[in-house]
C-alpha cells in the first residue's frame, strides 16, 4: 500500500476526494486486503470517536462465507470421507442460518411463525440441554460432620432445595429493590431453570 | 492526516486510564452514577445481552419501557428452554418452560414498599466512585465508572453506561482477586422513541398474565416470628425491611448497602442439616446453627459478598 493510496484514504474518509479518485480508490481497496483492513480500522476508530452507533461495524459476512466456501474442499483435490464433506457443508450452512436468526429476532410479532416454522425445519439439528448444575444445586464447599451425623439421602435433598429457594427468592428480591440493571433479573430467569428436573 | 491522528488518540485515551489508576475518587464518575440511577429505569430500549455467572452464559432478550409511570420489562431466555420474566411495575411474573405463569411479587407486595435503593449518598459510605474511561460496547460509546470497595468485606462492582441514554450495558461484579464472578454484557442495544405495548406481551404462546391472589404470593411469609439481631454488619449495609413491610420481628431480613444485597433467615430447626458454605455463580450461602433456650436455631445467609462476610455475618446473628 503506497503512501499516496494511504492518503487517499484518509481524504475519502473525509468526503475530500473527488468522484474519479475515488473510483480508482474504491477498486484498489477491493483487489488490496491490506488497504481493506486499513479502511475498516479507519470506519471502526472514527465511529468510536464520534461515539456512532453501528452493531454490525465489525461483522463482514461476505467475507466470512467466501472465506469459508474457500476453505471447503472441493471434489477434486480432497481425498477425504464423505461424511466428513458432509460436515464441511454443514458448518458453513449453519454459520449464514446463524446470521439469519440475529436478524430474525427483532422482526414483529406477527412475523414470528414464520420464524419457527424455519427452526422446525433444522428440527434435525440435536439441542444440546444446556448444563445448569451449578444453578440447579449449590454444592456445599465445607460441611461440618457434626452436622450431617445421622442425616439420609432424603433430608439432604431438603436441605437442598430449601437453599435453592432461598437463592431464587434472593435474586428476586434483588430485581425488585434495585431493578436498575437488567442483572439480578437475569439471575431470576437463571434459577427458573432449577424448576424443571 | 488521518492514522496519526487516531494513533495520538488512543496514546491519550491510554495515557489518561493510566492516569487513574490512583485510587482516587472521580466526582465526575459519581455524577455519572446518579445520573443513570435517575434516568436508566426510565429510557425505552431493547436488546440482547449475555449473563454470565459462574461458568455459565445465557443470552437474554430484554424489552423496556416505561407505561403511564410505571417500569415495563420483558426477559426471554434464548438459550435452551423458554423462559420468561415479565415486569409491569411491582408485578413481577416468571414462566416456566411448561408454559405454567408464576406470579411471584405484585402491586405493593414488594418487601421494600416505596424505597428507594442505590442512593449515591448510601453508596459512598461503602464505595469510592472511579472512572474507567470511554469504551465502545455493543457499537455505542460508554463511560465506564467503578464502585471500588472501602473495605474487604465486599466485591468491586463495575459499571459501563451508554452516553445517549445512561443504560448500563456491561455490568461485572469482582472479586478483591479481580476474578470476574457476574457478568451481564449487551451485544444488541438500541434505544426506541415510543412504548409498544405489543413488544411486552409474552412471547410463550397461549400464556395470559393475571393478577394472583395476595396470599398465593406473599407465601414465603415465614410463620414463626423470631426477634433477633445481628451484632456485625459491613459498614454501608442498612436494613432495607426496617421501613417497608416486613416487621422487625421477623424470620427473615434483607440489607443493602446500595447495590448489593444479602438476606438473613433465622430459624427454630429439629436438627442440623447442612453447615457452612456455598457458592452459586456469584451468590454465597452460609448456613451456621445455634442452641438458643436449648433448641437449635439454623441461620442462613445469602448474597452476592465474600464468603468470608457471609460466614461473619451468620456468626454475628444474636437471638433475643
Amino acid at each position: 500500500m503506497s503512501e499516496k493510496q494511504t492518503e487517499s484514504l484518509s481524504a475519502l474518509m473525509d468526503g475530500e476526494l473527488d468522484e474519479l479518485s475515488m473510483r480508482r480508490l474504491l477498486n484498489d481497496v477491493d483487489s488490496d486486503p491490506a488497504m481493506k483492513a486499513q479502511w475498516a480500522r479507519y470506519h471502526l476508530a472514527r465511529d468510536a470517536i464520534k461515539g456512532d452507533s453501528s452493531v454490525f461495524a465489525a461483522m463482514d459476512i461476505s467475507a466470512a462465507v467466501s472465506e469459508a466456501l474457500d476453505q471447503e474442499p472441493t471434489s477434486q483435490q480432497t481425498t477425504q470421507k464423505p461424511w466428513f464433506k458432509a460436515f464441511a457443508g454443514m458448518s458453513v450452512a449453519a454459520s449464514v442460518a446463524f446470521a439469519v436468526v440475529i436478524g430474525a429476532r427483532f422482526n414483529p410479532l406477527n412475523e414470528q411463525p414464520a420464524f419457527d416454522a424455519q427452526l422446525a425445519n433444522k428440527s434435525k439439528v440435536e439441542i444440546v440441554k444446556p448444563d445448569v448444575s451449578t444453578f440447579r444445586s449449590p454444592s456445599m464447599i465445607a460441611q461440618s460432620p457434626d452436622a450431617i451425623d445421622g442425616v439420609n439421602e432424603q433430608e439432604l435433598q431438603q436441605a437442598q432445595e430449601r437453599l435453592n429457594s432461598y437463592l431464587k427468592q434472593h435474586a428476586q428480591d434483588s430485581a425488585i429493590g434495585q431493578g436498575r440493571t437488567a442483572m439480578p433479573f437475569a439471575r431470576v430467569v437463571n434459577f427458573e431453570t432449577s424448576k424443571e428436573k | 492526516m488521518l492514522r496519526w491522528t487516531v494513533t495520538l488518540c488512543m496514546l491519550a485515551v491510554t495515557w489518561f486510564a493510566h492516569a487513574d489508576d490512583a485510587p482516587a475518587a472521580s466526582p465526575t464518575a459519581q455524577s455519572m452514577y446518579e445520573d443513570m440511577l435517575e434516568r436508566a429505569p426510565y429510557a425505552m430500549y431493547e436488546g440482547i445481552f449475555i449473563h454470565q455467572a459462574g461458568n455459565q452464559t445465557q443470552s437474554v432478550e430484554i424489552v423496556h419501557g416505561t407505561y403511564e409511570g410505571a417500569i415495563w420489562e420483558r426477559l426471554l431466555h434464548l438459550d435452551g428452554p423458554t423462559r420468561e420474566v415479565i415486569r409491569r411495575g411491582e408485578a413481577l411474573y416468571c414462566i416456566h418452560p411448561d408454559q405454567s405463569v408464576e406470579q411471584v411479587q405484585q402491586q405493593g407486595s414488594s418487601p421494600f414498599g416505596n424505597k428507594e435503593l442505590g442512593s449515591t449518598r448510601q453508596l459512598s459510605k461503602a464505595y469510592d466512585f472511579r472512572s474507567l474511561g470511554k469504551q465502545r460496547i455493543a457499537g455505542r460509546l460508554v463511560e465506564g465508572v467503578q464502585l471500588v470497595p472501602k473495605d474487604a468485606s465486599r466485591h468491586f462492582y463495575q459499571l459501563w453506561l451508554d452516553q445517549e441514554t445512561t443504560v448500563p450495558l456491561r455490568t461485572e461484579l469482582v472479586s478483591r482477586k479481580g476474578q470476574v464472578l457476574e457478568r451481564y454484557q449487551f451485544s444488541y442495544f438500541m434505544p426506541k422513541k415510543e412504548f409498544v405495548k405489543a413488544r411486552f406481551e409474552p412471547r410463550t404462546k397461549g400464556v395470559i398474565l393475571t393478577e394472583a391472589d395476595t396470599a398465593e404470593v406473599l407465601k414465603t411469609t415465614q410463620k414463626d416470628v423470631l426477634e433477633w439481631r445481628l451484632n456485625w454488619i459491613p459498614s454501608g449495609f442498612e436494613d432495607e425491611a426496617a421501613t417497608g413491610y416486613a416487621p422487625k420481628m421477623s424470620a427473615r431480613r434483607i440489607y443493602s448497602d446500595g447495590i448489593v444485597m444479602f438476606s438473613v433467615y433465622v430459624e427454630q430447626v429439629e436438627k442440623a442439616l447442612d453447615e457452612g458454605t456455598a457458592q452459586s455463580g456469584p451468590t454465597v450461602l452460609a448456613v451456621q446453627h445455634k442452641q438458643w433456650h436449648g433448641l437449635t436455631h439454623r441461620i442462613t445467609v445469602v448474597g452476592e459478598i465474600p464468603a468470608a462476610t457471609a460466614q461473619r455475618i451468620a456468626q454475628s446473628v444474636e437471638l433475643l
